[in-house]
């Protein structure tokens, strides 16, 4: 793919997924991980362990499945009324695929959401590390958010930015 | 609008709203609680070399506890005696002194002031040596885990600890090298309650089956085998705490505030090797009996009351910090065993995030249960009920009382001991008490 077709397709890939999130299609941005995909968002900048140390959210497809039949689930208090949350993605930088055709991504993220009568804003830097796909669309290997407030006082989240 | 004397405020087995939403008896906590008990600092492995020093809070009171030179542990006022400035911004670092961001008064590790510029402009008799930053007033450390206390008089450290000491043995004798240290990480969340929700709910058995009930329901529940801990153990283990098992972990309450709860019903798996190693390396230093002893205490949550929590099995505690009446923040430490395979930390680390991240499937609930009780007590005031295993406890054998694990015995336990504190020399104040 030449660098402005690729450029296009993983804008449309990363839009693509930030809308599935939006539209709580929960299962369907799961299944745009890899089978060892993951999703990580790091307790502090420059984290570069999430086994040794803590971490915000750290799911293999597992866990996110755990996560989303929780989400699914009529009792779930923190999600009662069902939260709302917007995703806004710029910022898209993407170098020349690996030998092994990964693509890495970097992205900036805000999501704002409103959850129990309020309102929270969430800024973030994402690193993506894409797999090539089917039909030109891609396989998140890794999505990795660091939060500009990680190290913050942080509320509950009950979604992944 | 009428007026409860304190002594009215905590009856039996009900609690009057306004001691979770009135802020005149939270500043009273302040002083009378938080200001006189031993509160937790840090971790003496966060400040193992001269200059290492951490930032903490006591009673509201922004602290530094620095390494000294000489090894000994002291606890700063973080306010300069100049102009009020705080003298150290950051969360954690190493320093020779603390300069004053603001006229640049210096001080050393000890709190000394050592130099203010513009000398010539002081009066000849202006003494230094009077005007040091504040020290907390006492500081101990009980096997690594280090307390502040702003009150010059009172029960020594492990007086204060009481038979809640053991929380500490319990994870400190878990590590083959006999000691741990806080490299797990850190995780920091805030609710809009107040403190008492959180340390009522840490003693609380029978609020899982109902506040838990999505993530005991999103546990995977096959059985297929586990050779690490992951986190749908963590989350069905809540699940299996029926009431015939509850009934048998137990709770037990002590003066002073203290209290536990028994072992959630949580399988831990481990790789074979890892866990043959680890089992080797404790009786090699402890001998057979002395490990199966170690190895046996079934504590869920340890509290030492006030604001501090020990999940020591899985070296977890946690910090809860008052900020007003209406807003808490909790800071969660994982700490390492030293001397363990490293399989042991990775447990530790997955029940960390999976009880207690900010996207936590278990404790995102409670958040939000908090801050809706906050709402609706301040809204609705009247009294709360903690009746639950009321005439039940009985004597156990280290000086404090005993439940079936449902009994809301610690929460009864929490608020005679801060009826304790707040009623001496109590006059009325006034808070809403709406009739019932």
């Amino acid at each position: 793919m030449s660098e402005p077709g690729l450029v296009a397709a993983v804008a449309a890939f990363l839009y693509r997924e930030a809308r599935l999130l939006d539209e709580r299609r929960f299962e369907e941005w799961r299944d745009l991980f890899a089978e060892d995909g993951v999703y990580w968002v790091p307790v502090r900048a420059e984290q570069e362990d999430p086994l040794h140390e803590v971490s915000i959210f750290y799911d293999d497809r597992a866990m996110m499945a755990a996560r989303i039949r929780r989400l699914r689930h009529p009792r779930i208090h923190a999600e009662i009324p069902e939260s709302r949350a917007i995703r806004s993605v710029g910022n898209i930088e993407v170098a020349p695929p690996d030998a092994e055709g990964v693509v890495e991504v970097r992205s900036v993220l805000q999501m704002t959401e409103f959850r129990d009568g309020s309102q929270t804003a969430y800024h973030g830097r994402v690193a993506w590390q894409l797999l090539p796909g089917p039909e030109g669309a891609f396989r998140i290997r890794l999505k990795r958010v660091d939060l500009v407030n990680a190290e913050g006082m942080h509320h509950g989240m009950t979604v992944p930015f | 609008m009428a007026e409860l004397a304190i002594a009215d405020l905590v009856q039996g087995d009900r609690v009057h709203t306004s001691v979770y939403t009135d802020a005149a008896i939270f500043a009273r906590e302040q002083e009378r609680i938080f200001a006189r008990v031993w509160l937790y600092l840090c971790h003496e492995s966060q400040i193992p070399a001269p200059g290492d020093f951490v930032a903490a809070r006591l009673a509201g009171v922004p602290v530094v506890v620095a390494r000294q030179r000489d090894g000994a542990v002291a606890a700063l006022i973080n306010r300069c005696a100049h102009r009020g400035a705080a003298v150290c911004q950051a969360e954690k670092g190493t320093a020779q002194r603390f300069r004053c961001p603001y006229h640049g008064w210096t001080y050393g590790l000890d709190g000394r002031l050592v130099g203010v510029p513009l000398r010539a402009g002081y009066a000849p008799d202006f003494d230094l040596a009077e005007l040091g930053l504040k020290r907390v007033a006492r500081v101990a450390a009980y096997r690594g885990f280090v307390f502040g206390s702003l009150a010059a008089e009172g029960p020594d450290l492990m007086a204060y600890l009481g038979p809640m000491a053991s929380a500490i043995d319990d994870m400190v004798d878990r590590a083959p090298d006999g000691t741990v240290e806080a490299v797990g990480g850190v995780h920091k969340h805030g609710f809009h309650g107040n403190w008492k929700l959180q340390m009522e709910n840490l003693q609380d058995y029978a609020h899982p089956a109902f506040a838990h009930e999505s993530s005991n329901a999103a546990a995977r529940t096959d059985d297929r085998p586990r050779t690490e801990l992951e986190e749908d153990d963590i989350m069905a283990a809540n699940a299996a705490s029926d009431f015939a098992w509850m009934e048998r972990a137990g709770t037990a309450a002590y003066p002073g505030g203290h209290s536990y709860i028994g072992a959630l019903p949580l399988n831990q798996p481990m790789p074979a090797a890892a866990e043959a190693a680890y089992r080797q390396a404790l009786v090699a230093r402890h001998g057979e009996a002395r490990t199966a002893e170690i190895l046996g205490v079934q504590r869920h949550v340890a509290i030492v009351y006030p604001t501090l929590a020990f999940q020591s099995a899985l070296q977890q505690i946690k910090v809860i910090v008052p900020v007003r009446a209406d807003y808490t923040e909790v800071y969660v430490h994982c700490f390492r065993l030293m001397g363990a395979p490293p399989e042991y930390h990775r447990a530790a680390v997955t029940f960390v995030n999976t009880a207690n991240a900010p996207a936590s499937l278990i404790l995102t609930d409670d958040l939000a249960i908090y801050d809706r009780a906050q709402r609706s007590m301040k809204a609705a005031p009247g009294w709360v009920r903690f009746a639950c295993g009321l005439g039940r406890d009985v004597p156990d054998n280290q000086g404090g009382m005993k439940g079936p694990g449902y009994s809301e015995l610690a929460m009864r336990n929490q608020f005679a001991t801060w009826l304790d504190y707040m009623r001496e020399e109590s006059g009325a104040i006034p808070v809403r008490a709406a009739a019932e």
